[in-house]
C-alpha cells in the first residue's frame, strides 16, 4: 500500500505533507457512510488518542522493544488508516516493519518523520472538525 | 427486535468506527478491547451470535479467539467476520483456517461491511431454521401426532432405560398399562373424529395425574403406558386409581353431546429391580386383561402380586367402580 509513490526514502522535511493533502476526506466520508456525528465522534477520538499511541511507539523505541513496536505501530495505522492519511498510515506501517524484521537503525528517524505528519495531520482534523460543526452562534 | 452483534477491537478509533456504522444499521453493539474480554463474552449463553474481531490485540489475538470459541463446539453457532489490515493471502488463509467465517481488510469500506454482516445474518438466520426444523423432527419421532404423548418406541426405550436406572440403584419401579374401554363402541357410535378427542382427553387426563419425572406414552390404538421410576406398587396402584377415577368422573362435550369414557388399568411392580422391562410390561398387560375380564373400568396387579394387589383392594383398590 504505498501510496505516497516512495517517501519513505525521502528526508522527512520532503515527505511531510501540506495540510490539504494529508487525508482524503471525500474517502473518509466514504468510509462513515456520510455520517456526519460518526465523522467527529471519530475525529474527537483520534485526537484524544493520539499523543498516548505516539507514546507507545516512542516507548517501544526507546527500549529497543520490537514487539511493542510492531503492536503500537500498528495501532496507529489502523486509526490514521481510517482517516484515509496516506503519509501518515505509510509511515506508521514502517515503523510496524522496522518492529517486524527488528532492524531499528533507523527507528528514531522514521518516528520523527512521523511525529511531523501526525502533527499535522491533527490541526487539520481540528480545522476539518470546526468546518464540520459549522459557525458558532 | 435488534440483532447484536460483539465487537472487539483495541483501536478506539476503529471501535467507534464500527460501533458507530453498527449502531446506525440498527445493530445493538457490545464493544470489547482485547481478546480475553472477548473470550469471557462469548463463553456467556446470551453472548451475540454475530461477532467482529480484530486480529491483532492484546491478551488474546483474534485467532487464539476464533480457535478457542470453535474448540467448545457451543450449541449456538457464532458466525465471526475477522476485521484486519493483515491484508495477504497467507494472513487470510490463516484466519479462515482458524475458524473465521469471513474476512475484511482495514481499512474496510462501510457499504462492504454492511454487505457482509447481512451475509452473516443469512446464515445464523439458517442455521436457526435447521435446529428448530431438527427439534420439530426429533419430537416428531418420538411423540404420537394426536395425543403429543411419547410414541411406542420412545416409551418403549424409556422404560428400558429406567428399569436399568432403578435396578442400577436398587430402587422399584413400577409400569401401568392402561386402555380405554369400549373404545370400538365410542368410534361406532360417534365417528373417529368423537373417538381421537376422547384419547386426547384420556391423554391430558393421565398426564394430569402423573409426578413430574414420571413417562406416558401412546402404546398402541387406545392403549396407554405409563412409566412409574422408583415408585413401589402400593404407590403405584394409587397413581393408577387417580387416572381411573379422573377419567371416570370426566365428561367430554362434543357439539353439546356429553361424552363419557372409562379406562382399565394393569400395574407392574419390581420392587428389587430384578425384571427386566419387557417383564415389567408383560406383568401390567396380563393385570390389564384382568381388570377388563372382571368388568372394566377398575385397576388390577399384576399376577405376581395378587397378595399384594388383594389387600390393597380390600382398601379401597380394584374394587369395580359404580357407573
Amino acid at each position: 500500500m504505498n501510496h505516497n509513490g516512495g517517501a519513505r526514502n525521502k528526508s522527512s522535511s520532503i515527505s511531510t505533507p501540506k495540510c490539504a493533502e494529508c487525508f482524503d476526506k471525500a474517502e473518509l466520508l466514504s468510509r462513515v457512510a456520510e455520517d456526519r456525528e460518526c465523522l467527529l465522534d471519530l475525529i474527537r477520538t483520534f485526537i484524544e488518542e493520539c499523543d498516548s499511541m505516539m507514546f507507545d511507539i516512542q516507548t517501544a523505541i526507546a527500549r529497543s522493544d520490537c514487539a511493542m513496536l510492531q503492536r503500537a505501530a500498528h495501532k496507529l495505522k489502523g486509526s490514521v488508516g481510517i482517516f484515509a492519511a496516506k503519509a501518515a498510515f505509510e509511515t506508521a506501517f514502517e515503523l510496524e516493519q522496522v518492529g517486524q524484521s527488528c532492524q531499528t537503525d533507523h527507528a528514531q528517524e522514521i518516528f520523527v518523520r512521523l511525529e511531523t505528519q501526525i502533527a499535522i495531520f491533527k490541526r487539520a482534523l481540528l480545522e476539518y472538525e470546526l468546518e464540520l460543526c459549522g459557525p458558532k452562534s | 427486535m435488534r440483532t447484536k452483534i460483539l465487537v472487539a477491537e483495541d483501536d478506539a478509533v476503529s471501535q467507534r468506527l464500527l460501533s458507530g456504522l453498527l449502531a446506525k444499521w440498527g445493530y445493538d453493539v457490545l464493544a470489547v478491547s482485547d481478546g480475553l474480554e472477548a473470550m469471557r463474552v462469548l463463553e456467556r449463553e446470551d453472548s451475540p451470535a454475530l461477532v467482529i474481531l480484530d486480529w491483532l490485540m492484546p491478551g488474546s489475538d483474534g485467532v487464539d479467539v476464533i480457535k478457542q470459541l470453535r474448540a467448545q463446539q457451543q450449541p449456538r453457532y457464532r458466525y465471526v467476520l475477522l476485521v484486519t489490515s493483515k491484508g495477504e493471502k497467507r494472513d487470510i488463509l490463516t484466519g479462515l483456517d482458524a475458524g473465521a467465517d469471513d474476512y475484511l481488510t482495514k481499512p474496510f469500506d462501510a457499504s462492504e461491511l454492511n454487505a457482509r454482516l447481512r451475509v452473516g445474518q443469512r446464515i445464523l438466520d439458517l442455521q436457526r431454521q435447521l435446529v428448530s426444523a431438527l427439534e420439530v423432527s426429533e419430537f416428531r419421532a418420538t411423540h404420537d401426532g394426536l395425543t403429543g404423548l411419547f410414541n411406542r418406541s420412545a416409551i418403549s426405550e424409556l422404560l428400558h432405560r429406567e428399569v436399568l436406572r432403578c435396578s442400577r440403584e436398587h430402587q422399584s419401579i413400577s409400569a401401568l398399562m392402561a386402555d380405554v374401554d369400549h373404545f370400538k363402541r365410542i368410534n361406532d357410535t360417534h365417528g373417529h373424529l368423537v373417538g381421537d378427542e376422547v384419547l386426547k382427553n384420556v391423554s391430558s387426563l393421565m398426564k394430569g395425574s402423573l409426578r413430574s419425572y414420571d413417562f406416558v406414552g401412546r402404546y398402541g390404538g387406545e392403549e396407554f403406558l405409563v412409566v412409574l421410576p422408583t415408585c413401589e406398587q402400593a404407590e403405584a396402584l394409587a397413581v393408577a386409581e387417580r387416572i381411573r377415577a379422573s377419567v371416570a368422573d370426566s365428561t367430554l362435550e362434543l357439539a353439546g353431546l356429553p361424552i363419557k369414557a372409562t379406562v382399565s388399568l394393569g400395574v407392574g411392580s419390581c420392587p428389587c429391580g430384578s425384571y427386566d422391562a419387557n417383564e415389567l410390561v408383560r406383568v401390567a398387560d396380563h393385570a390389564l386383561y384382568k381388570a377388563k375380564e372382571r368388568g372394566r373400568n377398575r385397576v388390577e396387579c399384576g399376577e405376581e402380586m395378587t397378595t399384594l394387589a388383594n389387600d390393597a383392594a380390600a382398601g379401597g383398590l380394584g374394587r369395580k367402580a359404580a357407573q
